[in-house]
């Protein structure tokens, strides 16, 4: 028999969704294939939210279980040892670049004197490989992933409040962009046609003219917008937008956007893997004074992650706003929000204050 | 976002195809030399300088974390990102480490002069810092020429996805050997991008790259 098969682990689940504000409960079941006592010193769950994508892989840790109930498990034995995590408030998430995982990960720590009859065992059926496995890895380890969704539990904008400035972002991206490709094109251009200095002023005229047409149709249409974003009872937030002083918009919508990304390191450099896995459909906000805007919108109603940050890998949050200015173009713009889970408020009793929650 | 079923579906916990940490990892290395009768020599030898080096993708890092983890567990182990700016100081311990270009011009040398028995991974050979070293021992393993038979990309690729298994009694995809042979020819050595291809495989449901 080989090493890695003389216990079998894995866990059973109440269900076959937990939602993000239950426990989750369920049970540890430890066979013993071989025909050996395994004696255990201990048996460690952990229930951990697991990023994995290219390049990169992390863990935390959200709650533990020691096990030092049993001291050893028969030939053909099985152990059963129920459990109950605190709620995860996380969801299983699978994305393009990100996969998020809520498991329970088990190690079954054995003592040394069956570490080594184990090994001795499997030497003798000539099973090398399975011998060295044991010798170098000789604990007992297994992953079982939990399907956690949002369920009932209500989404919440933690921090949200600051400025947005609709199209200037992309006006810098615009300008960036063709400063270096007019660079480029304007080296080439020189020394191509025996170092005309004409084909250089050329260049310089022509990222003139895109200047002066980016600033027309993105910066000087735009305008400041302060926004509050602020939660509403049951799965709504409600915006609260307010312009500069004297800027006319035909209209204005705005949406949440959701961005899974893992930065990993790709030989001498680092690269980031980005993509967009959620995108509200956009609301269009009331206007309710000269300056001011204010609407009601609805949170996801789906089961997506919320905003996180694990090393390398993030789950972001960001507000979009599209305004159409008065001659019609839209620009948008965002800014970073954190999202997370309306988590059971308990009421001290003690307090003499309605509004003293922790 | 794909379904959270996505890869239950397909009895998987996760992408085979993502990064794993080390421990894992080392269930799904298959070492292209003896990495044991390597580490007798290391613990023979008071000093040395041995270096994995190569294109990136090739299996340096992988190969250093089998050697460390699995036989040389007391060893000063360093796994340098992009984004740090250590600092390393020599030691009286083995030490190891992964990414050795990552580090300062001033702490390579220092190390290079000074440190008995230094193993790292790197992209361009750092044989020319012999010079600083009284003790001429090197070792250079050149994972850019070494050789990678498609047998054992095949399983390679197989452990991965056995790793990612998620019941015992169910059966797990198989990349599809013509898929594979067709990888091999594309990226040769460069295990990394052959699996980053697989990885957005598996990312499609409909994917004909594999089967069940």
């Amino acid at each position: 028999m080989n090493y890695r098969d003389a216990l079998s682990i894995h866990s059973k689940f109440e269900g076959e969704f937990f939602s993000c504000d239950e426990p989750i409960i369920g049970e540890l079941v430890v066979h013993n294939n071989s025909n050996e006592l395994v004696k255990i010193e201990k048996i460690t769950v952990n229930l951990e939210v697991i990023h994995q994508g290219k390049g990169e892989t992390d863990q935390v840790i959200l709650d533990d279980l020691v096990i030092n109930d049993y001291a050893s498990i028969g030939p053909d034995e099985t152990i059963t040892h129920p459990f109950e995590f605190k709620p995860s408030y996380n969801v299983s998430f699978v994305g393009l670049a990100v996969t998020q995982n809520i498991s329970i990960k088990t190690v079954v720590d054995i003592a040394p004197e069956t570490e080594k009859l184990l090994r001795k065992k499997a030497l003798g059926e000539k099973k090398i490989l399975s011998f060295l496995g044991g010798m170098f890895i000789p604990d007992f380890y297994d992953e079982t992933p939990v399907k956690v969704v949002r369920g009932e539990t209500n989404y919440e904008i933690k921090k949200a409040g600051g400025t947005i400035r609709p199209g200037v972002d992309s006006a810098k991206s615009i300008m960036i962009y063709s400063l270096i490709i007019l660079m480029v094109l304007s080296l080439f251009g020189y020394f191509l046609s025996d170092k005309q200095i004409e084909v250089v002023y050329v260049a310089i005229a022509l990222f003139a003219v895109i200047c002066v047409v980016t600033y027309v149709l993105k910066i000087a249409p735009s305008c400041k917008i302060n926004y509050i974003l602020k939660n509403v009872e049951g799965n709504f937030y409600e915006a609260h937008l307010e312009l500069e002083k004297g800027k006319k918009l035909k209209g204005m919508s705005c949406r949440l956007v959701g961005i899974e990304e893992v930065t990993y390191d790709c030989g001498s450099s680092r690269c980031t893997s980005s993509e967009t896995f959620h995108e509200s459909v956009p609301t269009n906000v009331q206007q309710s004074s000269e300056n001011t805007f204010n609407e009601v919108i609805a949170l996801p109603e789906i089961s997506v992650p919320i905003s996180i940050s694990n090393n390398d890998f993030d789950i972001i949050w960001k507000f979009e706003i599209t305004m159409t200015t008065a001659n019609g173009s839209a620009l948008k713009g965002s800014a970073p929000i954190e999202l997370g889970f309306e988590k059971e408020r308990i009421k001290n009793p003690n307090s003499k204050n309605d509004n003293h929650f922790f | 976002m794909l379904s959270i079923d996505h890869y239950t579906n397909l009895n998987l916990k996760y992408n085979p195809f993502s990064f794993l940490d080390p421990e894992k990892q080392l269930h799904a290395t298959v070492p292209r030399f003896d990495v044991g009768v390597l580490a007798d020599e290391i613990r023979n030898c008071e000093s040395l300088f041995l270096e994995f080096f190569g294109k990136k993708g090739h299996g340096k890092s992988t190969h250093l974390s089998m050697l460390i983890l699995s036989y040389l567990p007391n060893a000063e182990y360093h796994r340098l990102k992009q984004a740090d700016r250590k600092y390393i100081k020599p030691t009286s311990n083995i030490l190891a480490i992964d990414s050795f270009q990552l580090l300062s011009l001033k702490n390579r040398i220092e190390l290079m002069k000074n440190q008995k028995i230094l193993i790292y991974t790197t992209h361009l050979s750092h044989r020319s810092g012999m010079i600083l070293r009284k003790d001429k021992t090197y070792k250079g393993f050149n994972f850019t020429t070494m050789d990678l038979e498609l047998a054992a990309l095949q399983k390679i690729i197989s452990s991965k996805i056995e790793l990612a298994r998620l019941n015992r009694e169910v059966s797990i995809p198989k990349v599809k050997q013509s898929y594979l042979s067709a990888l091999y020819n594309l990226y040769k050595k460069d295990i990394r991008s052959i699996e980053a291809a697989l990885y957005s495989e598996f990312l499609n449901p409909r994917s004909t790259c594999y089967e069940l």
